[in-house]
């Protein structure tokens, strides 16, 4: 049967109902219309459904839609829009960090609370922010690269 | 499809009520981390969703005497650099931050990963190395059970239908002469290990073992005491004896008999808890004599 | 104006750091349903009987096909010997028997179970040398001579029955070669080489969505390598004239040479004919991983004849690729993959035979380096054995051997914009080959490792564009090239930029849509920027060619004397006489006149005619668009006790030709870098005795994560430009090159850290610590 679940999205509140073994995942790209948050593994190691819950980053297709009643929840489509990018955004993409874009969304969400946490972070810390999100195309280089770099401006 | 109802107790003995009524269908979800995906996939198909994200007094940390208790909603993240506050947990901190990654960390339950069961699971090589137990609530009262009882094979604990886990308990050592330490392999960053290995050791006064548990992760269905090795260093001097923790690690690989799975086969397995035997008792004999 | 060269940032970007561009698994249609597959659970059985009807009673499924709804035909690249649902037998663990389509993925997941198929298991053959025998224990197509063929195979005195390929070449006197070596003191070599099974494994999983309209022609959205090959495919599939099959391609979430061919999306259409609903297929992972073709593995038999000085003049191999139940995307590799044995090197002698077989795996695919990339494994590796033998430094040994500009190779190949050297040294500098590696304290061990690699672009092959020229002097390119990640569209809208001297935002794509965009052939074979790039180019210069004519006689002038530039058509050395653009289009337009031009349309088609080789003997003319040339380096730590191999060092030097834009060919280097160092040490398709994939997931088919990768100061990205006469502005492709010399860089180094060789990629810890233990007990265990 299914539930009622409310939460908030991007700072906008949502009602959908939900079936108790829908994932989070599901309820923001299915019951919200949210397709920026991807699925690509369904084992949990991928990291392209990441979003922040509270700020805290999450693998969406890992919780139940229901765990995240009345919880506020981040996906790519809140960090920033095409007239104001988020710092992080834009560095993704003038350091070359973004190829065919579909981790993207879940890399940029880990580097938000990578530098929400820790605004001064070190190659090293990145690496470790960033183990949970798998690139085929292989961005890593490049997204270390972006995300140093806008650690380096905050702190100018 | 699946017809699955969700409750949300607001008490342990609640939980306990509802998980007694409905027996087997019913599965305890915390973080949901193990379970989400297991739902998705269909691989399993509970009645009852018994969520226990609003029960209180599940997420204290508290240290006493005896030892250190953890409520069992307590998050991996909150775990990591627990060794500082905590320092009989250091071994944990060995691990913990190489558990998975920060999204599954952050929400990711110690009662989770403990049930979760999974051979090569890390926390419960190095809490199983701990002499650490669980406490199972139901509605009869509450037991507690040792860890190497507790997690009795591949994805298996012994936990009886309405029982929950609410409470790890990690029993306090002497820090100036026992310590512990883990040591695994990962092919990749994240993953499962091919091989945990976790050591405690206390020592005498004259450098001579009094005691050692070695717990072997990922070479058996639960996490498996390395009894051979363990009982080789009982009674023998072990500081600055490279020679015996070598044998250790050898007498370790001598008895395990993992299955080839496939991020390895059995021989290397093998030669991995030999090497990863010797490391994580060198560390461990270096934190009790440091 | 000058943007080509520059480090444009990518045109698709915006959409995909903010989340709005839209992939195939994003696509949602009114009334769309869903679709699952019944897949075979054996590796090789008789369909003795479907029986669906179960499925067809649970609510909510709206349509379950087997063969019998499909037209019986076959289907492949060349070889058609696949048909869409498995009709009589299955060949394959996984291969497709049914399919449902229903109002939730879960219901037709669920309705796939209650499909009953009732099988007689056949015994299945997974070794590829017992495959390959005259008398085989297992045959697995029996009609094979009656399947429709379009490439000549090596003649043969008897065909052994699982063989689907055979190429020969026949060059030089190889006999002789060996004597030489033997009479002269010289060098014979001879080694077993094999690559492991390997797949894209892209972040989007396949997928498709296919959508009827009342006058039964099929939409189909697919983020696949090339709409054409895919509308081809589903004309075929479903007996439907090409005009009724329109194919748009959204973003693609990476492709690598693993979204050739739209399978799934054919029989969503299929469906979705029956059901009269909009159809949507998205794989789960571990059908993506376990049933969708891979990069299947080849053994190399290598035996070369070197002179005592190292010079290489003769070369021997005999290759088997371990082919799957159908010949597939793979059906070119055997020939494609001897493209390397010469490869750099001059060869007085080379002598080839090259097979493919079938067996009862994975169907063999493509994947980045297409047969390159697998037979550098040998050779590379091949050539680092014949330094050490030679005594001397293996950059030096492949200096002496190669080519020179303009000399053709043993396969007839002319030696052009040949920068194999400068690849070479600049890589060998980067790593500094001069310096050992330092030591580290045991049982860890540091060395550096070299190799070089090719990579062709296949002909014949063909790209039309066109360009369309707006009122506002912006301009329109309609493509059908398709931008998997590496840049395309970002290079062509480059090109135009450049061609009509205007700003990177007044170009438009109009991306891949059948309905709209002219023939590509294929987003592979590292062809975009090359082929697409020149046929972008060629629609520019067609379009100013119509502008300039109507413009003349108003600037009174013949039109070979204007240029058009930044909107502005002007009179060549006196810019001053200049008119607008839109003054063409608009403003007699307002007058109630006929404008001077209605529509600028430039239609441009590239063509490259190159003919296949003769089979026999591997000889002709140019086979080929271009030669690709790169090398690259790395320094491995390793660890002798838990065969931990990190990749401490790694550099890439590849020729481009020109950089079209070098921040992405820097994308290329260390991406690919990546995808190289998983190939060479991680990634392993595993398989169960029945033939089941054990590590069908994300977690357990070890795509590298970021920690795998070196730290940043330690990645280096080289840049070589020698210009090809072909390339638009002098460019060739980067896609694969970039992965083609990385496991025998990486396998060398790990030679020279502790000594030993591992024959069989990838080079996994417990292969380090077995052939280390190996060594050891042979007494070389020094270090």
């Amino acid at each position: 049967m299914k539930y009622p679940l409310s939460l908030t999205v991007n700072d906008e509140n949502y009602d959908i109902l939900v079936e108790p073994y829908h994932t989070l995942m599901e309820a923001i790209r299915d019951g919200i219309g949210l397709t920026g948050t991807k699925c690509a593994c369904e084992d949990g190691r991928c990291g392209t459904c990441t979003v922040l819950i509270d700020g805290q980053i999450v693998k969406s297709c890992l919780m139940l839609g229901l765990q995240a009643k009345g919880k506020s929840v981040l996906t790519i489509e809140g960090m920033g829009s095409p007239d104001a990018l988020h710092p992080l955004q834009a560095a993704f993409l003038e350091h070359g960090a973004v190829q065919c874009g579909y981790c993207t969304p879940g890399m940029l969400l880990t580097a938000q609370q990578l530098l929400d946490e820790n605004p001064n972070p070190t190659e090293e810390d990145i690496r470790s922010a960033f183990v949970g999100n798998l690139c085929r195309c292989g961005v890593y280089t490049h997204a270390t690269e972006a995300v140093l770099s806008v650690a380096g401006e905050k702190e100018k | 499809m699946i017809d699955c109802q969700y409750l949300e107790p607001i008490t342990v003995s609640e939980a306990c009520t509802l998980l007694a009524e409905h027996g087997d269908g019913a599965k305890v979800v915390a973080g949901g981390q193990s379970m989400a995906i297991l739902l998705r996939n269909g691989l399993i198909q509970p009645s009852h969703l018994i969520s226990i994200q609003h029960v209180p007094g599940l997420e204290d940390i508290t240290a006493s005497d005896g030892g250190v208790k953890i409520g069992a909603r307590v998050t991996l993240d909150r775990l990591s650099g627990i060794g500082e506050t905590h320092p009989t947990l250091r071994a944990l901190d060995d691990v913990i931050s190489e558990v998975a990654d920060q999204q599954i960390r952050n929400f990711a339950t110690l009662g989770g990963a403990i049930c979760e069961a999974h051979p090569a699971s890390d926390i419960n090589v190095v809490l199983s190395a701990l002499h650490a137990t669980v406490k199972l609530a139901s509605a009869d009262g509450e037991r507690v059970v040792p860890m190497c009882d507790f997690v009795s094979g591949a994805f298996t604990t012994s936990a009886q239908p309405g029982e929950l886990l609410t409470e790890v308990a990690v029993p306090s050592f002497d820090l100036t002469s026992a310590a512990a330490a883990h040591r695994r392999f990962v092919l990749r960053a994240g993953d499962y290990p091919v091989v945990g290995v976790g050591a405690f050791v206390s020592l005498d006064g004259s450098g001579g073992c009094q005691d050692a548990r070695i717990v072997v992760g990922n070479c058996s269905g639960a996490p498996a005491h390395a009894q051979e090795a363990e009982a080789r260093l009982k009674g023998h001097s072990i500081v600055g004896n490279s020679e015996v923790l070598d044998e250790a690690g050898e007498l370790a690989a001598a008895h395990v008999a993992p299955s080839s799975d496939p991020m390895a086969p059995s021989e290397y397995k093998i030669d991995l808890v030999n090497v990863l035997t010797k490391e994580a008792l060198a560390e461990a004999v270096a934190r009790a004599t440091g | 104006m000058n943007v080509v060269g520059t480090s444009t940032k990518r045109i698709d970007g915006i959409e995909k750091v903010t989340g709005s561009a839209e992939f195939t698994t994003d696509i949602v249609l009114p009334r769309m349903i869903h679709a699952k597959l019944k897949r075979s659970p054996f590796a090789h059985a008789k369909i003795l009987r479907i029986d669906t009807s179960k499925a067809e009673q649970m609510p909510g499924v709206r349509a379950v096909i087997t063969a019998a709804d499909l037209p019986d035909i076959r289907l492949g690249i060349l070889t058609l010997d696949e048909h869409l649902l498995a009709h009589d037998k299955t060949r394959l663990v996984g291969e497709p028997v049914a399919a449902v389509a229903a109002d939730t993925p879960e219901i037709a997941r669920a309705a796939c179970e209650q499909i009953e198929v009732e099988y007689e298991e056949l015994p299945p053959l997974f070794d590829p040398e017992e495959a390959i025998k005259l008398d085989p224990p297992v045959v697995l197509h029996e009609e094979y001579e009656e399947y429709e063929k379009l490439l000549e195979l090596a003649e043969m005195d008897e065909r052994p029955p699982n063989l689907w390929q055979a190429y020969r070449i026949r060059h030089g006197d190889i006999d002789a070669a060996f004597k030489k070596a033997e009479d002269e003191g010289g060098h014979i070599i001879e080694n077993r080489y094999s690559t492991g099974y390997v797949h894209t494994a892209c972040m989007e999983p396949h997928g498709a969505v296919a959508q009827w309209s009342s006058d039964g022609a099929l939409t189909l959205w697919a983020g696949g390598q090339s709409p054409y090959i895919a509308r081809d495919g589903l004309s075929k599939a479903l007996d439907l004239p090409p005009s009724k099959v329109r194919v748009i391609v959204p973003f693609v979430g990476g492709a690598f040479g693993g979204k050739l061919t739209v399978k799934e999306g054919a029989i969503a259409a299929a469906l979705a004919r029956k059901a009269g609903r909009p159809v949507k297929i998205i794989l789960t992972r571990a059908e993506d991983l376990s049933a969708t073709a891979a990069r299947t593995p080849f053994i190399f038999d290598v035996k070369d004849a070197v002179t005592k000085d190292g010079i290489l003049i003769g070369r021997k191999v005999t290759s088997i690729l371990w082919g799957g139940g159908y010949s597939g995307e793979g059906i070119l590799k055997p020939i494609f993959s001897t493209h390397l044995y010469p490869g750099s090197y001059r060869l007085a002698a080379l002598w080839v035979d090259s097979y493919g077989v079938y067996t009862n795996r994975v169907s063999g695919g493509a994947l980045r380096g297409y047969g390159c990339a697998e037979s550098a494994w040998a050779v590379e590796t091949q050539m680092d054995i014949i330094a050490r033998m030679c005594d001397i430094d293996a950059v030096q040994l492949r200096i002496n051997n190669l080519l020179n500009e303009g000399e053709r190779t043993a396969i007839t190949m002319p030696a052009h914009a040949f920068s194999a050297h400068e690849c070479l040294t600049k890589c060998a500098d980067a790593i500094e080959w001069e310096t050992p590696s330092e030591s580290l304290e045991s049982p860890w061990y540091r060395g550096k490792g070299i190799a070089l690699g090719n990579k062709y672009s296949f002909a014949p092959t063909a790209s039309s564009t066109e360009l369309k020229v707006h009122e506002d002097a912006s301009c329109e390119l309609r493509t059908s090239a398709v931008d998997l990640g590496q840049g395309a569209y970002t290079i062509l809208t480059q090109i135009v930029a450049d061609e009509f001297g205007i700003e990177i935002d007044q170009v438009k794509l109009i991306t891949p849509d059948t309905a709209i965009t002219p023939f590509d052939h294929v987003a592979g074979s590292s062809r975009q920027t090359f082929h697409t790039g020149n046929a972008t180019r060629m629609a520019c210069d067609d379009a100013k060619r119509q502008i300039r004519e109507v413009a003349a006689p108003k600037l009174e002038v013949h039109p070979d004397d204007l240029d058009v530039s930044g909107g502005n058509i002007f009179v060549k050395g006196s810019p001053e006489k200049s008119i607008k653009i839109e003054d063409l289009f608009v403003v007699e337009m307002l007058a109630g006149k006929r404008p001077a031009v209605d529509e600028v349309i430039g239609k441009a088609t590239w063509e490259v005619t190159a003919s296949p080789h003769d089979p026999n003997t591997g000889q002709g003319e140019e086979p080929m668009a271009y030669m690709g040339h790169g090398a690259q380096a790395a320094e491995v730590e390793v660890n002798v006790e838990t065969g931990r191999v990190r990749v401490r060092k790694f550099v890439s030097a590849i020729d481009v030709g020109k950089a079209m834009n070098p921040q992405g060919v820097e994308m290329q280097n260390y991406g690919g870098g990546c995808m190289g160092i998983g190939i060479a040490l991680h990634e392993d398709m595993c398989f169960d005795a029945s033939g089941q994939m054990t590590n069908a997931s994300l977690m357990d088919y070890k795509i590298p994560s970021i920690v795998e990768m070196p730290l940043n100061e330690y990645m280096e990205s080289i840049i070589v430009e020698v210009p090809h006469q072909h390339g638009p502005y002098g460019a060739k492709g980067a896609g694969e090159i970039v992965v083609v010399p990385t496991s025998p860089a990486i396998g060398n180094a790990i030679y020279d850290a502790i000594g030993v060789r591992i024959w069989d990629q990838p080079l996994t810890p417990e292969k380090v610590v077995k052939a280390w233990k190996e060594k050891k007990a042979s007494g070389n265990g020094s270090g």
